[in-house]
């Protein structure tokens, strides 16, 4: 069968482990997966390999799930964007103006609440392991900088449909609309919408800034994936195993938030020698109501979130 | 995967339809290959193909067409072209080339449009004396026109699987399209000289004026969808839904459409969708396997161990796509080829935009190229020409459309002008 | 076999019923999505998620009514050129095909909706249960099985020339 079991020379289990994700190879997302992969080469004496499936080859996230669920595939690193629509306390990470750079929203990665809230996948058949992020979120906009909800209020700006998003957006008094990626450059150009809602890897990857050169530096949220594998395969290892994934795990989502911090600030600079006008916001002002708003109506819903928001916003 | 190919053309011989054969083909593979697991994970993975905004084209391009055709705007933009064309030596000819440019600038996709056009020029052409196998050849060949000139369904395919812009692909699409319309026409104007065709009395202007007059409406549709597009009212995809809208109203305009065709026209759509998206959630099926087993990977290596000259690797790739669509349907094939060919690019320094118009033109040939070839068994059906007279017929539009093919291949700037110069 | 045949016919009365609904959602759905968008400036969340399962549904109802009217995309080349009995042999065995083909799938995608984790699953926009266009699959593929069947009990009762 499937080709991740076979026996050693020591009768001691050999193992071709699958990863699959949906970012381009470029991502760092990716190149945590090559990590991962190299630190379970070098844990396992070279018992363990992994084999990488980028860009959505195995499927949409909601695929990769039930191909974990049932033992098809061995690892995930899965959006937070959809991980929250089967996981509602997940959303904690999307609460609006929480952390004001990448450095504190990763700094809520070990903690006891997001442990919880990874605990929490077990039910689905995932053992979660830690979060990665690809960086926080910031605005583009084609016509000027945003200062408060007022430069953004009846302007259309492109989201990734999730349920925070939109009430955070529609809050705020602008239009969220929600588009595939492959429709958003051409859609900025003619202006069918006027703004994205974006991280930094994302906007220097898909060159929106050639129609809209207006970047404002918001921190409104951040984005991470989470990093699981089948319960199933999981439960099938052996305890030694079981310690060294782990530690791999660990080590490359070290090595990856790192990474993406780093990046943060290497895209900005890429960005600002493309001539793109970067301005940073400074007061929250009229933001910060609409931010409490959303954070009370999500804190209401779960006491997870709520735990998570009075942690994060005591430091 | 000897067994598995054998039991794809052996069903495929069987008259299975072609989108369960890559169904049954995926599902034997995978329990041949002892990765049974997979299996549950089968109608998700079918369901998940689907799930994908820019497949909402197809269906609104269908009924579009099927408006179009109820409502009588077919009709006239043929009225049109036949009074401005239709006095030249092989006049209605013409008449079916320009026809089938402008309502490409409408419909999306070839096998709508020769299912259209056969029923309406091909008795129009046989009444004036033309053969019934080269009138059929004209419109089939006329037809290909329809995914190239934007809007096009496999433009918006090509950029849903390879992540390339969508209207990049629209404007990348015009040269080409008007340049094989162009080679159409001489092509046309060769035969026409060689066989000494008569020719007509050019209409009287008032004529002119009169179906002029008549089919503005009928043009809204295609002058609205641009401008819609580029103004940024709506997205390609939308623009779909906005070409049925417009040419719903133009039907009632016109006083042809009535209430009692609706409900026809629907069941119709969705049938013809369902032939195509079938197909795609079929393909991705079969795509999904090819990737678990990571074959892609391996042709693209091995292709690329062939050559690090990027014309030598195109010109490999589209004798290669060639053989491909005389064998397969263009949309399966590009779902399950474009992933493949995607990664490579960056090496060769290969624009996507280009390689996008490559593939889909190749592809599109292909529905003409037998033994699998939709556009010409449509064409055969609905014009009553037995395939191989209409596949001989075809042969000389063929030959225009791959000499055609390998103009757009080595002259980039050719299809990249508009794009570039609209940045 | 009298039963099945007009089981069939009453499946394909109730999918044409669905296919005109659903092609009516389809475009209401877009072209409200752009007039709220464009011209009232407050876009639609729910717009694309609707005509997309909407086109989901449309697809496997629409692939089961095609089989009903036997107007798919295949290989004819072969076949036609066969003697008729031999043809309608074969024609028998490729709708046999069709139906154990349809059959599995359709037990496969009982086996998945009635999974655990289904009823976890909300959509992005409208947290509608994703159960409901997941559905499509076992539904249609139950309206394919009795379509092909009948196909295939009735295919050595045509007359000649009938197809
Ligand atoms: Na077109
Ligand atoms: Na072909």
């Amino acid at each position: 069968n499937d080709n991740s079991e076979t026996n050693g020379k020591n009768g001691e289990a050999t193992y071709v482990f699958k990863l699959g994700h949906v970012t381009q190879e470029s991502h760092v997302w990716h190149q945590t997966a090559l990590k991962f992969g190299e630190e379970l080469e070098k844990l396992s004496n070279g018992r363990m390999k992994l084999q990488i499936y980028p860009a959505s080859q195995l499927g949409q996230e909601k695929d990769m799930v039930q191909q974990l669920e049932t033992g098809s595939l061995d690892f995930g690193f899965l959006t937070n964007a959809y991980m929250s629509t089967r996981e509602q306390s997940l959303n904690a990470w999307f609460m609006p103006f929480v952390f004001s750079n990448l450095e504190e929203a990763a700094k809520m990665r070990g903690s006891a609440v997001a442990n919880e809230m990874l605990k929490e996948l077990e039910s689905q058949g995932l053992i979660g392991f830690d979060f990665i992020f690809a960086g926080n979120r910031h605005v583009l906009m084609k016509d000027g900088f945003v200062n408060s909800p007022n430069d953004v209020k009846g302007k259309k700006i492109r989201i990734i449909g999730s349920p925070v998003m939109q009430d955070f957006w529609k809050e705020i008094g602008a239009g969220p609309t929600a588009m595939p990626l492959s429709e958003v450059y051409t859609s900025l150009q003619t202006g069918v919408i006027d703004g994205v809602d974006i991280d930094l890897d994302a906007l220097v990857t898909e060159k929106y800034y050639e129609n809209a050169k207006y970047l404002t530096i918001t921190n409104q949220m951040t984005f991470p994936a989470v990093v699981v594998m089948s319960k199933q395969k999981f439960d099938s290892l052996s305890l030694e195993d079981q310690e060294i994934v782990k530690k791999a795990i660990q080590a490359a989502c070290d090595w990856g938030v790192n990474e993406a911090i780093a990046r943060e600030t290497k895209n900005l600079e890429t960005l600002k020698s493309a001539g793109v006008q970067v301005h940073q916001l400074e007061q929250l002002g009229d933001f910060e109501k609409v931010a409490k708003k959303i954070q009370e109506k999500y804190a209401n819903e779960s006491p997870v979130i709520k735990k998570f928001l009075e942690e994060a916003l005591q430091k | 995967m000897v067994v598995a190919s054998l039991i794809f053309i052996i069903l495929l011989l069987l008259q299975v339809p072609i989108s369960f054969v890559l169904g049954i083909t995926t599902i034997i593979y995978i329990l041949l290959s002892g990765n049974a697991g997979l299996l549950a994970t089968a109608p998700q993975r079918l369901y998940s193909g689907l799930e994908n905004y820019g497949l909402l084209a197809i269906p609104l391009f269908m009924m579009a067409g099927e408006l179009m055709n109820s409502g009588g705007i077919t009709k006239r933009l043929i009225d049109f072209s036949k009074t401005l064309v239709g006095h030249f030596r092989g006049g209605l000819a013409y008449v079916n080339v320009i026809s089938n440019m402008l309502l490409a600038s409408i419909i999306g996709s070839a096998t709508a449009q020769i299912a259209m056009m056969s029923k309406v020029m091909v008795p129009s052409m046989e009444k004036e004396g033309y053969s019934r196998e080269f009138s059929a050849s004209t419109t089939a060949a006329a037809g290909l026109l329809g995914p190239i000139i934007p809007p096009s369904m496999l433009f918006i395919i090509y950029g849903v699987a390879s992540g390339a812009s969508i209207g990049d692909m629209f404007l990348a699409g015009i040269t080409p399209g008007i340049l094989l319309g162009v080679a159409f026409a001489l092509l046309i104007a060769y035969v026409g000289f060689k066989q000494q065709w008569p020719t007509h009395q050019r209409a009287p202007f008032v004529a002119v004026g009169k179906s002029f007059f008549n089919v503005i409406p009928a043009l809204l549709v295609p002058i609205i969808i641009i401008a819609g597009i580029l103004s940024g009212a709506f997205t390609p995809t939308e623009s779909a839904a906005v070409a049925c809208v417009v040419a719903l109203i133009v039907g009632v305009m016109y006083k042809e459409l009535k209430w009692k065709h609706i409900p026809y026209i629907m069941i119709n759509t969705a049938v013809s969708t369902a032939t195509i998206t079938m197909l795609i959630a079929m393909a991705n099926l079969f795509g999904w396997m090819l990737s678990f087993e990571q074959i892609p990977q391996s042709i693209a290596t091995w292709m690329t161990s062939l050559t690090d000259n990027p014309w030598v690797f195109l010109f490999i790739v589209n004798i290669f796509l060639l053989i491909v669509g005389m064998f397969m349907d263009g949309i399966a094939a590009l779902i399950i080829l474009v992933p493949v060919f995607a990664p490579l690019l960056a090496s060769y320094g290969i624009d996507p935009i280009h390689f996008g118009i490559i593939i889909c033109i190749n592809l599109t040939i292909g529905l003409l190229t037998p033994p699998v070839g939709a556009g010409l068994y449509i064409a055969s059906a609905l014009s009553n020409v037995k395939l191989e007279l209409l596949t001989k017929a075809i042969l000389p539009f063929l030959a225009v459309s791959i000499a055609t093919l390998f103009v757009i291949t080595y002259w980039p700037q050719m299809v990249l002008w508009i794009p570039n110069a609209l940045k | 076999m009298e039963f099945i045949h007009r089981l069939s016919n009453a499946v394909y009365a109730i999918e044409k019923v669905l296919a005109i609904i659903l092609c009516v959602i389809m475009l209401i759905s877009l072209s409200l999505g752009v007039v709220y968008r464009y011209l009232l400036s407050s876009p639609l969340t729910w717009s694309e998620e609707v005509s997309i399962f909407s086109l989901v549904w449309l697809t496997f109802i629409g692939g089961s009514m095609s089989i009903k009217r036997k107007e798919y995309a295949a290989v004819t080349i072969v076949m036609d050129k066969l003697q008729d009995r031999v043809r309608k042999r074969l024609l028998s065995l490729s709708f046999l095909i069709v139906f154990v083909f349809v059959l599995y799938i359709f037990y496969l995608a009982i086996l998945w909706v009635s999974s655990p984790t289904i009823m976890l699953q909300y959509s992005n926009a409208m947290r509608l249960p994703m159960i409901i266009p997941y559905l499509s699959v076992p539904v249609s593929f139950l309206f394919m099985v009795i379509h092909s069947l009948d196909l295939f009990l009735s295919q050595g009762f045509q007359k000649r020339g009938e197809e």
